[in-house]
């Protein structure tokens, strides 16, 4: 044969045949793949319809205070209506028994075990630690346990009797935090009941934990519902809380490791400045 | 290409057949482009496994836009690629002709292919990978030079061009083997 004349005729009659042997050992393991993936999807599919039906099912009241009671970290950044700066930031601990807060560029650590109340300035400014004022302490032992100031009424219970729980279906309002359920509290305050109030819930489906709450205000029955303010909820875990602590006051050995810190400190210690 | 769309349809759902009809269409083709390319029987033959395993795998997510036989020949192609990547195997210029030493001059090679198609694998191993792709996907695997170009990343005129030259060069090669 002569290659050169008839080399493509040659390359397309080119046919290499697989071995029987070849043959079952790709389609075996082709079959195993097709079954893996096919159980694969089945499982996929299963647990997308459970997220669905989880997600399809409506958001109860008490299912937020449920879940809000589960939860041990919070980080809460308010906002004034219609502002794009936050008016504060604030870091909740249960486990750790702390509350932080920022305005502006001073941070303020609530050591409510140890009863102390450190402020820092940033950027690079000293820490100034004194006792927590009997009226802060309370106030803050009461955020960090429970519902984290999340919801209206520490306790489900004492809300008023003609208080509504209804579900907000508008799409726009839905798309300010994709994927949440949207909800709205609304009650008046006894006895005259001229004062409308209305929390809105940004609630993710699955965790049934807000992620946006928005805080209305109507005076009488005519007027419109004015946003006052809103808070964006994230949940943080314990070693962020942590290390956020650690970047602002110092570390801990430094903050709570010195003797004249532990415990209620003496009148003559408070207000002792400290360099971090 | 009708047929190939239903078996799809049915090997979506699960149907083994489906598997099987499309493997026994389409392994003898995907095998001579494999072996072609790699010159290696034992690795064309991993190639042509790994080929149909990851379709089998993958297939629930195939959006097949053109035809199966071109998916399945660039599923081969691409394999090659990485075999070619992780063995560093080399590609071989003209100038090192007769300093050629392929693995698989063995037994296994001698008894799938005839001299005259023995010679002639020989002879397209000796052509740069670029060259060697462009003839063997034209030739034997049926795509066109534009479906070549945009595998290659590269523009049809040049395709066309590594088709002219790989060809000039693999009559060189035969002819110097036919004078031997």
């Amino acid at each position: 044969m002569n290659h050169t004349d008839h080399i493509e005729r040659a390359i397309r009659e080119l046919r290499v045949t697989t071995t029987a042997e070849t043959d079952k050992r790709v389609l075996d393991d082709a079959f195993a793949a097709l079954e893996e993936a096919a159980v694969a999807a089945v499982i996929l599919i299963a647990f997308a319809l459970f997220l669905k039906v989880l997600a399809a099912k409506p958001v109860s009241l008490s299912q937020i205070y449920g879940a809000l009671e589960k939860v041990s970290n919070v980080s809460i950044v308010t906002f004034a209506a219609g502002k794009q700066e936050p008016v504060q930031m604030e870091w909740l601990s249960q486990t750790l028994k702390i509350s932080v807060f920022q305005i502006g560029e001073q941070f303020v650590l609530l050591d409510i075990a140890n009863k102390l109340q450190e402020t820092a300035s940033l950027p690079g400014g000293s820490v100034q630690t004194i006792p927590i004022p009997e009226n802060v302490l309370a106030t803050a032992k009461k955020k960090i346990t429970g519902t984290f100031g999340l919801v209206p009424f520490s306790d489900i219970n004492d809300m008023p009797r003609a208080a509504r729980w209804s579900n907000v279906s508008d799409r726009k309002v839905a798309a300010i935090v994709p994927g949440s359920k949207v909800y709205d509290l609304i009650w008046t305050t006894p006895p005259l009941n001229v004062e409308f109030h209305k929390w809105r819930y940004f609630v993710d489906g699955r965790t049934k934990l807000p992620k946006r709450v928005e805080v209305y205000l109507k005076e009488g029955f005519e007027s419109d519902y004015t946003l006052c303010t809103y808070e964006v909820v994230t949940y943080p875990t314990e070693a962020e809380i942590k290390t956020l602590v650690r970047n602002i006051f110092g570390p801990d050995e430094d903050r709570l490791g010195e003797p004249e810190y532990m415990g209620t400190p003496e009148p003559s210690r408070a207000g002792t400045p400290r360099k971090k | 290409m009708v047929e190939d769309k239903r078996l799809v349809w049915e090997l979506k759902r699960g149907d083994k057949e489906a598997l099987r009809r499309i493997y026994e269409k389409y392994k003898d083709n995907l095998l001579t482009v494999a072996t072609s390319l790699l010159h290696d029987s034992f690795a064309a033959e991993d190639v042509l496994h790994d080929v149909f395993v990851s379709f089998a795998a993958s297939v629930g997510r195939l959006q097949l836009r053109g035809s199966l036989k071109s998916y399945l020949i660039i599923s081969a192609v691409n394999l090659v690629r990485d075999k070619f990547r992780r063995k560093k195997l080399r590609m071989v210029g003209l100038e090192q002709v007769g300093q050629i030493s392929s693995n698989s001059d063995g037994p296994e090679q001698s008894a799938i292919f005839s001299e005259q198609s023995r010679l002639l694998t020989a002879g397209l191993a000796k052509l740069p990978l670029e060259q060697r792709e462009v003839i063997i996907l034209h030739l034997s695997g049926g795509m066109k030079f534009k479906q070549i170009a945009n595998l290659q990343g590269t523009s049809i005129s040049t395709v066309q061009g590594r088709y002219r030259y790989g060809l000039s060069k693999l009559r060189t090669i035969l002819n110097g083997e036919m004078k031997k």
